[in-house]
Formats: structure tokens, sequence, C-alpha cells
């Protein structure tokens, strides 16, 4: 029998711990596939397997935001660049799977970003200092999901991009040597 | 009081009318007293208006109170409302003079109109508090007999169940909506109490005998400020049930938000539920982002191209400095010989003077190393001194030709020629 309540928990608190029972994983199955969504099983930094709430391969998440009314955010430059230098940061295996990657600090992010854009790139008011511009980026990508911060600094991959599915994530993988914070990036 | 030209309006009942038609019931002739418009009492708003900025000199006439008052009303509703004014003595004559044309208005009705804005959210009770106000004034003054007190005391206590009873009966008995009006009265719950308490206070420790009426006047007063809080409960609970946000006004949720703490300011959603914030990311846009904005690499100047037009030799442009040099020397020497085949240096020398002797010197032994030149330099062990002369110390040097050394591909007869003669 679906699980409404158990998937707007998921809902709202982006992952839940897999269910032991499998009548439960059943149920929360048949509610994702009711509400026209499709769980993600994500492996957490610690091992352990969480669910997450995604869209199946041949929807939209944006046009499906859109129809139900729901403001559909998009990223923008000054966030997908911090996004692709966590990548590289944690990521620094092509041949590994994206997520989880590993640890990086916010400093090795930071500092990918200034090498790689050369103090440039002008993404924000003139009077804003390119560190706190990265950080404000970075604290949007932690509240999105797609970024895992912690107070000293370390800085993890989020869950979110664990919902890439494998052609976007080969997309990244093919372009590896690009990303910020990649040893030789852009060679 | 029925007047023939009032604009009758057919509405539904207004909680505002009901107030006004209360107020006047106690003096009223007969039910309709009360004027169903609710403009009515912006005309005379308007009179009052008028006189208060520009009836001080002498009044107004009727022309000029119109003039004044259509800014703000119709004219027409001011011309059938202006003769009841004067009828009932709003509005009267400046002087009592039969040909005065010129009009004031009465400060009994600039006190109505004080009151009236007051009865549509007070029900009364800012009046019990006024009233309790001016007793505790009247009673620090000493102007208030012991009965006098009492009667006020009683009054007062009389308003205050009634006005209690009426919210009670509206928390229990009517819809939450018509408990919205009732919010600004927990402000006058806590006004209330303090001045009843205040005014008890001062009253037994001047009349012990008004105890028993003191108390029974500060238990109406906690009746009322209790049933204050079931209304604000009331409306509280609907209001948090139903997110219905209209309970404060849009001024009090302003101030909130100013000057609200963080934590006090999130309560009321602490038990709502958000969807996480959502940004749609797609690799191809990470992707993109890095073509766009990663800066083009620098660029290296490529080595400069031979410059073809010049044709320029450094080997053949030294060769050509060389027998500059060559063709100097020997020209300088043959200045010294003139066509001599030998000559002796030592006068020129002392006569050059310096720096004139030390270029003769270098130049004729440069000439003298050089094996391309014929000449050779013979050096004196004398040693001349004059220490009057120019040049105080001098070697005598002696410049003569040698035969030219044959050069590959050149007549050896030419070159055994003197330098001279074969440059000719």
């Amino acid at each position: 029998m679906p699980d409404p309540l158990s998937l707007a928990r998921m809902r709202a608190s982006r992952t839940v711990p897999m269910p032991m029972d499998q009548a439960d994983l059943q149920a929360l199955r048949e509610a994702a596939d009711a509400a026209g969504r499709r769980l993600i099983e994500v492996q957490a930094h610690n091992g352990r397997r969480h669910l997450m709430l995604g869209w199946p391969a041949d929807v939209d998440p944006a046009s499906a935001l859109s129809a139900a009314g729901q403001e559909a955010r998009t990223a923008t430059p000054a966030t997908l660049l911090p996004l692709a230098a966590c990548l590289g940061c944690c990521s620094p295996n092509p041949q590994a799977p994206l997520y989880p990657g590993q640890l990086a600090t916010e400093r090795d992010v930071i500092t990918a970003l200034d090498r790689f854009t050369r103090g440039s790139v002008t993404l924000g008011p003139a009077d804003e200092g390119g560190g706190g511009r990265w950080k404000r980026a970075l604290r949007r990508l932690q509240a999105a999901g797609l970024l895992d911060r912690s107070g000293d600094g370390a800085i993890r991959l989020g869950p979110e991009i664990a919902a890439w599915g494998d052609a976007e994530a080969r997309q990244l993988r093919d372009r590896h040597h690009d990303l910020p914070g990649v040893p030789g990036e852009g060679q | 009081m029925p007047h023939d030209a009032e604009p009758l309006a057919a509405d539904q009942p207004d909680r505002y009318r009901e107030a006004l038609s209360a107020f006047v019931a106690p003096v009223a002739y007969h039910a309709d007293a009360v004027a169903r418009d609710p403009e009515v009492i912006r005309v005379a708003e308007a009179v009052y208006e008028a006189f208060g900025d520009h009836g001080a000199d002498g009044g107004l006439t009727r022309g000029e109170l119109a003039s004044l008052c259509s800014k703000s009303v119709n004219p027409a509703l001011f011309e059938s409302r202006f003769d009841l004014f004067v009828s009932m003595g709003l509005v009267h004559r400046y002087r009592d003079k039969a040909h005065q044309q010129r009009y004031t208005i009465d400060p009994a009705g600039v006190a109505a109109l004080l009151v009236y804005p007051r009865l549509r959210d007070a029900n009364g009770v800012e009046e019990i508090i006024m009233l309790l106000g001016r007793t505790r004034q009247d009673l620090a003054a000493g102007e208030l007999s012991e009965d006098e007190l009492a009667g006020r005391l009683t009054h007062a206590r009389r308003a205050l169940s009634i006005v209690t009873d009426y919210l009670l009966r509206l928390v229990h008995e009517h819809p939450w909506e018509d408990l919205i009006r009732e919010r600004s009265q927990r402000r006058s719950a806590d006004l209330l109490l303090d001045e009843a308490t205040e005014l008890i206070t001062a009253a037994s420790a001047r009349f012990p005998g008004l105890a028993d009426s003191g108390k029974r006047l500060v238990g109406e007063a906690l009746r009322y400020v209790g049933a204050v809080r079931e209304v604000c409960d009331r409306l509280l609970e609907q209001a948090s049930a139903r997110h219905d946000f209209s309970m404060l006004t849009p001024e009090q949720y302003l101030s909130a938000a100013r000057r609200g703490d963080k934590d006090h300011l999130a309560a009321p959603l602490a038990r709502t539920v958000f969807d996480p914030a959502t940004l749609v990311v797609t690799p191809e846009q990470v992707i993109a982002a890095i073509e766009e904005f990663r800066p083009a690499p620098p660029r290296r100047r490529a080595p400069r191209p031979p410059d073809s037009h010049t044709a320029h030799d450094p080997a053949e442009a030294a060769r050509q400095r060389a027998a500059r040099r060559r063709a100097t020397i020997e020209a300088q020497a043959e200045l010294h010989l003139q066509g001599a085949g030998e000559v002796d240096l030592t006068s020129r020398i002392r006569g050059a003077g310096w720096p004139g002797a030390a270029a003769i010197v270098v130049e004729t032994l440069a000439a003298h190393a050089n094996p391309d030149i014929p000449l050779r330099v013979a050096l004196s062990t004398a040693l001349v001194i004059d220490p009057v002369g120019r040049v105080s110390h001098v070697t005598p040097i002696a410049l003569s030709r040698v035969p030219r050394r044959p050069v590959p591909g050149e007549d050896s007869a030419a070159a055994d020629k003197p330098a001279e003669v074969s440059r000719a």
C-alpha cells in the first residue's frame, strides 16, 4: 500500500534512511510512482544507505516543477563555477563515481577557483570580494543539497549529485580534466 | 430626527452604524435616529475641519463652508445635511442676530466627533478607562465626597460588567471572524486593570468604607481581562489552525518584522513543513560555465621572422667594419709617411701633446699589429725626457713600409709593390 506520508517526509528532509522492512520500501516505491517520481538510493560518506526523491530519467525537473506551479530555480554562473570546483576537488579521479567522492576543504575549493579564473571573472557587484562571493555560492549549494559542509571548512559532495543520471555523469567525466581543482586543469 | 433630504442607503448592517445607534439610543426620538448612509458623518467631519482651519476669525458663511467642504464631500450631500446641522445646533449663527449670515460649530458637536471614532474599535472601554482616570484625579484633588466616589465606582463596575458579558458572548457564540475587530481590546485590558487597581488603592486609603465597592470593581476588571484573553486565545487558535494572517494589521506585522528577534519570528512557522531549497543543475550547465568563464591562456608571441627585406649579414658587416678600420689606420700612417718609405715619429709625438701623442702611438702600434697593413714600427730603447715639453717622456718610434703580404688569387708581383702603390 502506498505510503504518501513517508514520501512527504522524504521530500521535506531530502533523504531518509533506507527502510529495513521490504514492505516499507515497497510502499515508498509505490507512493513515488503514484507521484510521478522515483526513488534514488544514495550511499552516504559513512557508508549508510539512504533514499532520496528523484525524477524519472525522461522528465526534465525544471519543466516538471514549473508545471506543478513551483519555482524552478536555475543556477547562475556564480553558483555553477564553485560547484565545478567542488566536483574537481572532491572527485579527483575521473574513473571513480562522482558521489560520494572524497573530503576537500573550503580553502582548496576557493584556491582552485581563484587559480581557474585568475581573478578575471566578474560575476557579482564590483565591491564583493572574491572569497566572500565564493563562500556565498557554497552556502547556496549546501542549501540545495549539492554540497555538505561542516563547520571546520570541510566539504563533501551532497546527495543531489547522486541524482545525476549515468549519461549526464559521463559528460562530466569526459571533461573532468577541465574542472577547477583537478591537477593540470585545462591542459 | 428624520431628515427629508437624507440619502438613505439600504446597505447591510454595519457594525459602526450599530455602535452609533446604540450610542444615540438613550436620547433618540425614534429607531431611525442614525442615518443609514455612512458618508453623512464625513459631512460633519468636513464641517468640523472647515471651522477648525478657517472659521476662527468670525465664522464662515454658508457659501464659504460649502466651498471648503466640497473638497471632501459631495456638494449635494452637504446641502442636504446643512439645514439639519443648523436645526439640531451642530452649526449655529455666529451672533444671535436676524441678519447674521455667518456660522460657527458648537463645541458639544466637536466632542461628539471626537467620541465617534472611538466607537469603531473600543466598544466603550475607552470611556470606562477615562472615567476611572478622571475619578482618580478628582480623588487626588479632594473634589469627591465618599458618596460621589461610590457612585462612580458603581457606574464603572456596571459598565465593565456589560462590556465583559458582551465579549464573553462573542467568544462563545459568534464566529471567530467577529472577534477580529476586538483584537485591540488586549491593550485596553491591561490599561483598564492598571487604572482600576490604582483607583481602588487610592479610594480605600481615603475612604476605607469603600473597600468592598473597590473589590467588586477590581473583580469586574479581572473578569474583563479574562474575557479579553479568551478572545485572544480563540483568535490565536483559529489563526494558527487556518494559517490566517489577517489577525494582525499590516502595520503590526511590519513592526514585528523590524523589532522581533529571529526566534520569535520563527515560532509561528515552527510546525510548518517546507520543501528544501531546490536548484536545478545539470552537468551540462557545469561544463558550459567552465567553457564560458575560463580565461584564455596567455598568448606566447611567435619568434620574429628573419627580415628578408634588408638581407642583413652580420659577418659581412663585421668584415666591412674591419676593412673600414684598416683603411683609416693606413690613411693615418700614410699621412705620417708622406710618400716616404720610413719616417721617425718622435718629433710628431712630442709636438702633438696629450692626448694626440697617445693617439699617434696607439694607431701606429695597431697598424703594426695588423698583418694586412704593410707597415712596421720600430721602438727605440732610448727614452727622451723633456720636462718643459708638451710630452715629458717619449720613446723614439720609427714607421716604415714593408712588402704587402700576398692575398690568395692576387698577382704576387703586384703584392710585392709598396702599399701606397698597390692602393693606387
